[in-house]
C-alpha cells in the first residue's frame, strides 16, 4: 500500500495525525498551483483550506481513482477556477513576490531568480484556460490527458492551449528582455 | 528567444509555501471537520448497520416465510381453476379448506448454515391479500397486495415506519408474495420441479406429505456466497380436515448440503392484526414515506440487479436558455436511483446500425448514437435537421428491452419536444408496433398524443422503464423528436437500449 493510501486509510478512520501528515507533504505543491494561478495570496490560502477541509469531510466516502495528489491538485484548481470567474476585476499584474516590498506578505516566497518572477507575473497575462494547463502540468506534473479530463475539454484543446501558452510566454518574456 | 526547456524549468523554481499561521488555521480547520464528520459517519456506519440488520431479517422473514407464500399459490392456482402438474386430488381439497379459513398463522423457525435459529410470525389474510409478519426482536412488516400496493416495514431500533411501494420482482421474481402463482407455475409447468405425495404420521395424526423440489437455474440464488442448486417444499395437510398443518423449506447447494432451513407450524385463527399496529409498532415510530420511487425497486430477488449505467461527466456552459415547457418533469434534485433489470442484462445497442430520416445530419455520423460515447463535448454528438426526426437502431436480433436511456444533448439544459419510443419487429414499423414513450401533449408528432412529461436534459440521460410496461420484445426502435427549447434543430449524443436476447 502507497503511502498515500495508508494517509487516507488512517483518515477514514478519524486519524489528525495522517492529516497532518498529508498537509505537511502537499501544502507547498497546492498552495504554489493556487497562488499561481489565481496570484492572490488570500484567495489561495482559501482554496488551500477549502481542500483540505474538504478532504477532512469527506475521506469516509472518498475513492481516489488516480492518485491523491492529483486528487487534491484537480480540487485546488477547480477553486482557484471558481474564485478567479467570481473576480468582478480580474487582475492583469500581479505584485512582485520576490521583491522586497512584498516581504510582509504573509505568504513565504522562494523564488530566488529575477526570471522566475517575471515569469509568474507573464503567466498572469495568459488566459486562465492556458495557464491552467501550463501550471498544471509544469509545476504540478499532471498528465495532459489528466488536465483534459479536469477541463472537460479534449485533449487536443489541452495540447493546443499548452502550445499557445509556451508561445506567448516565450514572446511576452522576449520583449521584456528587449526591454 | 527562451526555448520551452528553459521557460519549464523557470517555473519549476516558483514555489510558495503558506506561512505557519496559516497551516495553523488550515489544519485547525480542517482537524475540527474531520472530529465532526468522524461522528457522524460512525453514527452512519451504526445506522447502516441496523439497517443492513433490518434488510437480513426482512430477507430472512421473506424468505422464511415462503412455504407459507406456497401455500397461498396453491390456494390461488385452484381459485384460477388452474393446475400444476403432479397436482392431486387429496392436495386440491386441502387447498380448498385452507382457503375457506379468514386467517392462516404461521410460525417459522429458520436457520441459516445451522446457525441459531430464528423465530417469526406470519399471517396471511386471503380476502385482501395482506400478509404480516412479526420477528422476535420487535421488527414488523405488512405487504399490503391489495389495490394500495404498499409495504411497511417497522425498525425497532430507531423506531422507524418506513412506508414503501411493494416491490417489483420478489421471490420467484413474482411481484410480490400473493402473486407467485404466475412465477410458480411457469417454474413448474417447465419441469423443474417434481411434486410427490404420500402419508405419514405427525403427532399420532394421519398427515398427507407433498414434497415438492424445484431446481434452479443457475446463480439465482444465493446465500451468502453459496449458490442455491435447489430449493424443497414439504407440506403436511391432516387427512380429516384436509387442512395443511406445517411446511419445510431446505434451501441446498448442488453438492445437497442444506444452506438454510425454515420450519412452519400453520394454524388458521379466526381474527389477525387489522395492521401493522396491531403487531406491536408503537404509534409514536416515525413514519417514512417512501412511496412513488417505484424505479428502485428495492428487492430481496437476486435475480434483478441494478444497472450499471455509466454516466459521462456533467457539462452545462454557455447562457442557459428557457426551457419552460408545459408538463415539464421536476427535476428528482438528486441522482437517479438504481434501475434493477434481471441478471445479464446489457446495453444490446452498442455498435448497432443506425439509420434516420435525415439520413446525412448536419453534423457529426449517425453511428455516434451508439458507440458508446455519452460525453457533451463537441464531436460526440450528432445533429438532425429541424421538424420531426427520428433515428432507428437495428439490434439484429430480437431482445427483450427492460430500460432505455437517451442522451439527447446535455451540454445545455434543454427541452425535447415530441420525444416518442417506438419498438417494432421490423424495420417499417408495421409488425408489432409498441409505443413505450410518448410525451408529444398535442399530437404535433402525429403518432398519437402521449401522456409522459416533457424533461430537461442532464448527464444522466432519460431513462424509460420498459420492465414496467411487461414484456417488450423487439429488434427495431425508433426515437422522434421535434425541436427543442434552444433550436430548431435534433440531437442525439448517445442511446442505450438494455435487454437480453430472447431464447
Amino acid at each position: 500500500m502507497s503511502e498515500d493510501k495508508h494517509l487516507l486509510k488512517r483518515l477514514r478512520h478519524g486519524d489528525s495525525r495522517a492529516l497532518r501528515q498529508l498537509y505537511e507533504k502537499y501544502r507547498t505543491d497546492l498552495y504554489t498551483v493556487a497562488l499561481t494561478l489565481i496570484h492572490d495570496v488570500h484567495a489561495a490560502e482559501d482554496c488551500l483550506q477549502d481542500v483540505f477541509v474538504r478532504l477532512a469531510e469527506r475521506a469516509a466516502d472518498m475513492h481516489i481513482r488516480r492518485n491523491l495528489k492529483g486528487y487534491l491538485v484537480s480540487s485546488v484548481a477547480n477553486r482557484a477556477r471558481d474564485r478567479f470567474r467570481s473576480k468582478t476585476k480580474p487582475l492583469d499584474k500581479i505584485e512582485c513576490f520576490g521583491c522586497s516590498a512584498c516581504a510582509t506578505d504573509p505568504a513565504k516566497v522562494l523564488i530566488d531568480r529575477e526570471e522566475s518572477v517575471r515569469l509568474l507575473n507573464t503567466l498572469m497575462r495568459l488566459p486562465f484556460a492556458q495557464r491552467e494547463v501550463f501550471v498544471l502540468h509544469v509545476q504540478a506534473g499532471m498528465k495532459f490527458k489528466d488536465i483534459a479530463e479536469l477541463q472537460n475539454v479534449s485533449i487536443k484543446t489541452v495540447l493546443s492551449r499548452y502550445r499557445y501558452a509556451i508561445e506567448k510566454l516565450r514572446t511576452f518574456l522576449d520583449r521584456e528582455d528587449i526591454k | 528567444m527562451k526555448s520551452e526547456h528553459q521557460i519549464k524549468q523557470l517555473a519549476k523554481q516558483i514555489r510558495f509555501e503558506p506561512d505557519g499561521i496559516v497551516d495553523e488555521r488550515v489544519l485547525a480547520c480542517a482537524e475540527a471537520v474531520l472530529e465532526k464528520s468522524t461522528k457522524i459517519q460512525t453514527s452512519v456506519l451504526h445506522r447502516r448497520h441496523l439497517i443492513w440488520r433490518t434488510i437480513m431479517r426482512n430477507s430472512m422473514t421473506k424468505l422464511a416465510t415462503a412455504a407459507g407464500i406456497i401455500i397461498a399459490a396453491f390456494i390461488f392456482i385452484h381459485q384460477l381453476g388452474g393446475s400444476v402438474d403432479g397436482t392431486t386430488a387429496a392436495l386440491a381439497r386441502a387447498i380448498e379448506n385452507t382457503k375457506k379459513m379468514p386467517w392462516m398463522h404461521v410460525i417459522s423457525q429458520s436457520s441459516y448454515n445451522g446457525g441459531q435459529k430464528r423465530t417469526e410470525h406470519g399471517w396471511y389474510h386471503f380476502a385482501s391479500k395482506k400478509h404480516f409478519s412479526l420477528a422476535s426482536n420487535g421488527a414488523a412488516w405488512c405487504w399490503d397486495n391489495s389495490e394500495a400496493q404498499k409495504q411497511y416495514t417497522y425498525n425497532p431500533h430507531d423506531e422507524t415506519l418506513i412506508i414503501s411501494d411493494l416491490p417489483k420482482g420478489g421471490f420467484h421474481g413474482s411481484d410480490s408474495a400473493f402473486s407467485m402463482l404466475e412465477s410458480l407455475l411457469t417454474n413448474w409447468n417447465k419441469k423443474v420441479a417434481t411434486i410427490k405425495q404420500h402419508t405419514e404420521r405427525l403427532d399420532g395424526r394421519k398427515v398427507e406429505v407433498y414434497e415438492i423440489v424445484e431446481t434452479l437455474p443457475d446463480e439465482a440464488m444465493s446465500i451468502g456466497s453459496a449458490i442455491v442448486a435447489k430449493i424443497q417444499y414439504k407440506l403436511l395437510a391432516d387427512t380429516e380436515t384436509s387442512l395443511i398443518l406445517a411446511g419445510r423449506m431446505e434451501r441446498l447447494d448442488k453438492n445437497n448440503k442444506v444452506l438454510a432451513r425454515t420450519e412452519q407450524q400453520i394454524d388458521y385463527p379466526k381474527i389477525g392484526p387489522n395492521d401493522i399496529y396491531a403487531l406491536g409498532v408503537p404509534r409514536t415510530a416515525e413514519i417514512i414515506d417512501m412511496t412513488g420511487t417505484t424505479l428502485a425497486r428495492q428487492t430481496d430477488d437476486p435475480r434483478l440487479v441494478a444497472l450499471d449505467i455509466q454516466l459521462p461527466k456533467a457539462m452545462f456552459v454557455g447562457t442557459p436558455q428557457d426551457t419552460r415547457t408545459p408538463h415539464l418533469e421536476r427535476p428528482l434534485g438528486k441522482p437517479r436511483p438504481p434501475f434493477l433489470a434481471p441478471v445479464g442484462t446489457k446495453n444490446v445497442a452498442l455498435g448497432k446500425p443506425v439509420s434516420s430520416s435525415d439520413e446525412e445530419p448536419i453534423i457529426g455520423q449517425l453511428d455516434m448514437i451508439t458507440d458508446g460515447d455519452k460525453e457533451a463535448a463537441d464531436g460526440s454528438y450528432v445533429e438532425l435537421g429541424p421538424l420531426v426526426q427520428y433515428v432507428t437502431i437495428d439490434l439484429e436480433a430480437m431482445y427483450e428491452i427492460y430500460a432505455i436511456v437517451i442522451w439527447h444533448y446535455h451540454k445545455q439544459a434543454r427541452v425535447y419536444y415530441d420525444v416518442v419510443v417506438q419498438m417494432a419487429d421490423d424495420a417499417d414499423f408495421i409488425t408489432n408496433v409498441k409505443t413505450v414513450f410518448n410525451n408529444d401533449r398535442d399530437n404535433s408528432a402525429g403518432l398519437g398524443v402521449g401522456k409522459d412529461l416533457h424533461y430537461t436534459e442532464t448527464n444522466e440521460g432519460k431513462l424509460i422503464d420498459v420492465l414496467s410496461q411487461g414484456s417488450v420484445k423487439a429488434r427495431y426502435i425508433r426515437f422522434y423528436s421535434n425541436t427543442n427549447t434552444s433550436n430548431d434543430l435534433n440531437h442525439y449524443i448517445e442511446v442505450e437500449v438494455y435487454g437480453k436476447p430472447v431464447k
